[in-house]
């Protein structure tokens, strides 16, 4: 679903918690970032976006939610009848648009942000689960994952939602719901891979408990490929949910979302387009920089890959 | 019955004219051009089987193939019958039907259609419980008998007021015997069907096309159009922007914003016209919650103001009401206007009488089912919180939305579009009443739904079902808002007023 | 050898199709009940209750499931409660369109980016190497719903070059690919790019260029060949991801697809159209993974089935 072929199989030496002391592998990690023209961009819009989705109740922003029916279909600002009150316009019930959008970035990224890690909990518990295990529990829940595989994702989530019901929670758990096997894939064939490894069948020998097995030999070595497909998956999530929203199945009025907005706005693409067209912009950045920064994560954690 | 004999020479003289009118305007040449007619509806067609759908798109496109024994006319705003397949009919006593009927119909086939088509027409919904249309067609009818090639004779189980009604409209389609039992298979006989109408059946591309072409035998003299599509185009501004370009000459369900668009393109035009629809809520009126309170509903009411919903919110293409049938409804009562239907001061005062200051009400809405319909329950959702209500919007789509109300799990209102029905004694369908209403009893109410159909009576009918809607209104468990008005873009190369019925038959669409 | 990959291929199809179908019959049941959105208004609840029984629907969940499957396996493969007919025929009639837009969202994809990806990789770290990057990005980060409005607006309304909707000429074919395509050509690109690179700086091309041999039969041959893999990889995943995905975009551009007749299936509850569609797409995308296994095969006959 999200398309990423992680090459898994190579890079990740087993050295890496030994070395040098903490502080200067941060330091690195961001001199790293600034040096990257894309990384730098992609991090910066980011953090804008982040800031102003934090700070919007700080930020001096009309009410989202407040309804001028005399002041509906107002242009942005630098068109004829703009209004320097409302910059970016308001739509069909009279609100403003500016802050829509910096409000309806909440939406997603909280999207974003939960169904992700709720999916990547989801994910990786059950990849470590069927590596670990093995056998018969291991073909089960890989049939399960190529069944979920096979159904295209869009469709699987729509009747999930039949089922759940639309709003925010229920489409956290919708999407988690199908994304997780993106996970699962990863976790266990890195558990395969480390299974392998001398240390860890030194380990075991020496009667070390499974538990304590995973934590500190397979966990490490999975998370930063954890990460970059987890950072690429935000991206991703975010898009499904402006489709679901568009759709009419994800987040509802009054609840502000940016797909929502564009679903709104689209049957005045000709007349108001602005509607429709600035929630498209915000989603386009705010994805755009996500997988820029995804993406040099990735050359960051494995300069090997092209 | 003499009352009924009266009611059918007004008919008919006023049918007469009406009959009249499509053959009596004159026949304009084709100027060069495209002969064929092309429709964008804002659904797909579901079946080509006219008793199993139930869907306004669906049958829109039906009745240029099928027809009908009788028609409904809406002329000066007053609902009329007018001979269709049935040249005429009449009461033989409260029971009894006759029909005679039109000798010179001729299926698509050529085969000549007889009393032997209405018969197996409604013997066949009766016999399948299944067909869609069967919970309101043909209910009352106990048995056909063919007295003749042309003359066909209907008993009811009980008289009927309604009775007409029933061949006309969804499902009312008259349907060829011989076709099906030629077919063997009522899936055959439809993925070719034929009918009686002006334009019979090419293809179906499922949601895409319908395309008919002119039928040359059709009784009704010669077809306008050599070819009818009929197109299923859902998305909104998609169906606006064929309408611009030209590929498209009638577009239905336009939304007010883009009327400038189509007023100021050289090629198009709207109309603007009266439907069966009206935009109402429903209320829970049960004890347990706030709404329970007789004060706190009448307070809603009050808070609503309809006049600007309709100026503002709907464009002006809708009219304030306090009713829940239009006026063109035979037995609509037009003593509920919207007149001084707004009073927030007096519905502020009864909310802090009731000691309902900000008390949580759930609104549930719809969104893009109507046009507007979410637009119209924001705008009320934001009066409600005007008066000191703290009222919720929850928009649901349309299928969890449906299931809810199936499910009796809304919240204390919930907006609803009802539509397309054939009389205001509709209202007194107790079976339908309680899946929407489940929990609101009202004694005389029931009285009164209990008495309706033993009586024959216009005027005492009428009274009756009067008063039924003055009821359930005052005891606001409906409160009425909206007619909304339908909105279509014609191509300045043809002219179509719009019907009441919302049917678009290729024949009524003329030339410029 | 064919033969027995069939084999597995089979032995690999049968149980994920079940467990599909399983999986699809808990969910469009848990939705509930089709029969309230079927009814007309004046329907009564014994009317509805009528309906329910006629349909088989107030019988125990299992015996629904077993009769469902029963009548799968005698090709009986239920009926549409939207449409009333029977539901294969229904979903087949929509494969074609599908198909056909797939194609055409394929074809617009590897036009763009095999050329855009090779620009990159030979003016590596040129403007032109970031132009295709940034633009490779932008394309993903786009909502396609967005893009496809944009487009109808600007080609359709506008310029009034193309159709704004429907299906029937090429012409009708040009947006909705356009849109589908230019999704995954970022993606695309850049996989060409990066194996175009990673081929570029073996040694064996050093070799084939100091022998005199010209640039573009040396990029031709190996350059290419060696990206086709990871290019066929991404195909077969992007293929599989239209086959069902291009939801959105049908229903804009009206596109008489598999797509949009999931959407209302899914919005009515119709159960039989639901459960084919599904099943039908599934195992597709079982063939698509199917053949690109053969096409690794044909492509380096080294690589490990």
């Amino acid at each position: 679903m999200s398309g990423v072929v992680l090459n898994t199989g190579t890079a990740l030496q087993a050295d890496a918690p030994a070395v040098a002391a903490q502080p200067s592998r941060l330091r690195h990690f961001l001199r790293a970032l600034w040096r990257s023209r894309s990384g730098r961009f992609g991090a910066l819009l980011l953090l804008l976006i982040l800031l102003a989705t934090l700070g919007a109740d700080l930020l001096p922003l009309a009410d989202p939610v407040k309804r001028h029916l005399s002041l509906r279909y107002l242009p942005p600002v630098w068109l004829d009848k703009g209004q320097w009150a409302y910059p970016l316009g308001t739509d069909g019930q009279g609100r403003d648009m500016l802050a829509r959008i910096i409000y309806g970035a909440r939406s997603s990224v909280m999207v974003g942000l939960a169904a992700v890690a709720l999916s990547g909990a989801i994910g990786v518990a059950i990849g470590v689960l069927a590596g670990l295990r093995g056998g018969w529990l291991d073909q089960v829940l890989m049939r399960v994952v190529d069944a979920i595989l096979a159904i295209p994702a869009m469709l699987f989530m729509l009747v999930v939602a039949l089922v759940a019901g639309a709003g925010l929670a229920p489409l956290i758990v919708v999407i988690a719901l199908t994304n997780w096997v993106i996970y699962t894939r990863i976790a266990r064939a890195e558990v395969l891979r480390v299974k392998e490894l001398e240390f860890v069948a030194a380990a075991r020998v020496s009667r070390v408990r499974s538990s304590r097995l995973l934590l500190r030999h397979i966990l490490p070595n999975i998370l930063p490929a954890l990460v970059v497909v987890a950072t690429l998956n935000i991206g991703t999530v975010i898009l499904t949910e402006s489709s679901l929203s568009f759709l009419g199945f994800g987040i509802q009025p009054p609840d502000i979302s940016w797909g929502q907005m564009l679903a709104d706005g689209r049957q005045q693409l000709a007349t108001s387009w602005w509607i429709s067209t600035f929630p498209g912009v915000a989603l386009t950045a705010t994805v755009f920089s996500i997988i820029l920064l995804g993406d040099w994560l990735r050359d960051y954690l494995d300069p090997r890959l092209p | 019955m003499p009352t009924s004999r009266r009611i059918f020479l007004k008919n008919a003289a006023a049918s007469a004219s009406v009959a009249a009118l499509p053959f009596a305007l004159p026949q304009i040449a084709f100027a060069a051009g495209s002969t064929t007619l092309t429709i964008a509806q804002s659904n797909d067609i579901l079946s080509l089987d006219p008793a199993n759908h139930e869907n306004n798109s669906t049958q829109s496109a039906l009745v240029n193939l099928y027809e009908y024994l009788v028609n409904k006319e809406f002329p000066n705003g007053k609902m009329v019958f007018t001979p269709a397949l049935a040249q005429s009919w009449k009461q033989e006593d409260p029971r009894t039907w006759v029909f005679e009927l039109r000798s010179d119909v001729r299926w698509h086939d050529g085969k000549p259609f007889t009393a032997d088509d209405v018969k197996f027409t409604v013997e066949r919904m009766k016999g399948n419980p299944k067909l869609l249309s069967a919970v309101e067609k043909f209910r009352s009818v106990e048995k056909v008998e063919v007295l003749g090639p042309h003359r066909v004779r209907l008993v009811t189980s009980k008289p009927d007021p309604l009775f007409l009604h029933n061949f006309v409209g969804n499902g009312g389609s008259i349907l060829p015997q011989h076709a099906f039992q030629a077919a063997g298979s009522e899936e055959a006989f439809f993925a070719k069907p034929i009918g009686t109408g002006p334009y019979r059946f090419v293809e179906w591309k499922k949601a895409d096309r319908l395309v008919l072409a002119r039928n040359p035998q059709w009784w009704g003299g010669a077809p306008h159009w050599e070819r009818v599509v009929i197109r299923a185009i859902p998305e909104t501004a998609t169906r606006v922007a064929e309408a611009l370009s030209g590929g498209v000459d009638l577009a239905v369900n336009i939304p007010p914003e883009d009327i400038g668009r189509l007023k100021s393109n050289a090629d198009t035009g709207i109309v603007a016209f009266n439907i069966a629809r009206n935009f109402g809520l429903h209320l829970r009126t049960e004890p347990g919650v706030v709404t329970h309170d007789a004060r706190v509903r009448e307070a809603i009411d009050l808070a609503i103001n309809r006049q600007e919903l309709a100026d503002v919110v709907a464009d002006g293409y809708a009219t304030a009401t306090r009713g829940l049938f239009p006026p063109e409804i035979p037995n609509a009562n037009t003593r509920l206007t919207a007149t001084n239907s707004f009073n927030p001061d007096k519905a502020r005062q009864l909310i802090q009488a009731a000691g309902a200051k900000g008390a949580k009400i759930r609104f549930g809405s719809p969104s893009g089912r109507y046009i507007k319909d979410r637009e119209v329950s924001e705008a009320i959702v934001g009066y409600l919180q005007d008066v000191g209500l703290n009222a919720q919007l929850e928009v649901q789509e349309w299928s969890i939305y449906n299931a809810r109300v199936g499910s009796d799990s809304h919240g204390e209102i919930y907006f609803w579009g009802m539509g397309s029905y054939t009389d205001a004694s509709f209202i007194l369908n107790m079976g339908s009443l309680k899946r929407f209403n489940p929990h609101w009893k009202n004694a005389e109410f029931e009285r009164l739904a209990a008495e309706l159909p033993a009586t024959t009576g216009e005027k005492e009918r009428q009274a009756i079902i009067w008063r039924a809607q003055e009821i359930i209104t005052q005891d606001r468990a409906r409160i009425g808002v909206l007619y909304p008005k339908a909105i279509y873009s014609v191509n300045k190369r043809v002219q179509f007023a719009g019907r009441f019925d919302e049917m678009i038959p290729a024949e009524q669409v003329r030339r410029a | 050898m064919i033969f027995s990959a069939l084999w597995r291929l089979l032995l690999q199809a049968v149980p994920v199709l079940f467990t599909v179908t399983l999986i699809v019959f808990a969910l469009v049941f848990l939705a509930g009940d089709p029969t309230v959105m079927m009814i007309p208004d004046q329907a009564s609840e014994a009317d509805r209750l009528a309906m329910v029984a006629a349909w088989g629907l107030d019988q125990p969940v299992h015996l629904q499931y077993l009769n469902y499957m029963r009548n799968l396996l005698h090709g009986d493969f239920g009926t549409s409660y939207r449409y009333g007919s029977s539901a294969l025929p229904i979903v087949l009639e929509r494969l074609p369109a599908t198909l056909l837009l797939a194609a055409a969202s394929m074809l617009v994809a590897v036009l763009i980016a095999v050329p855009a990806g090779m620009a990159a990789a030979l003016r590596r770290g040129s403007w032109v190497d970031h132009a295709v990057s940034g633009v490779a990005v932008l394309g993903k980060a786009m909502p396609n719903f967005w893009v496809a409005i944009m487009l109808i607006l600007v080609f359709g309304v506008s310029l009034r070059w193309l159709p704004v909707s429907g299906s029937g000429t090429w012409a009708h074919l040009v947006m909705p690919a356009l849109t589908l395509g230019t999704a995954f050509a970022g993606d695309l690109a850049k996989l060409v790019r990066a194996s175009m690179l990673e081929t570029l700086s073996q040694d064996y091309m050093r070799t084939a260029y100091a022998k005199g041999i010209p640039d573009w039969l040396v990029i031709g041959k190996h350059a290419l060949r060696n990206a086709a893999i990871p290019t066929v990889t991404m195909t077969s995943l992007h293929v599989v991801a239209l086959l069902g995905g291009a939801l959105v975009t049908e229903t804009i551009f009206a596109w008489p697809g598999l797509g949009q007749l999931i959407v209302q299936a899914i919005n009515t509850k119709d159960m039989a159209v639901i459960q084919i569609s599904v099943l039908v797409i599934t195992a597709m995308t079982l063939l698509v993974n199917f053949l690109t296994d053969v096409v690794y095969r044909l492509i380096d006959p080294r690589m490990k089935l």
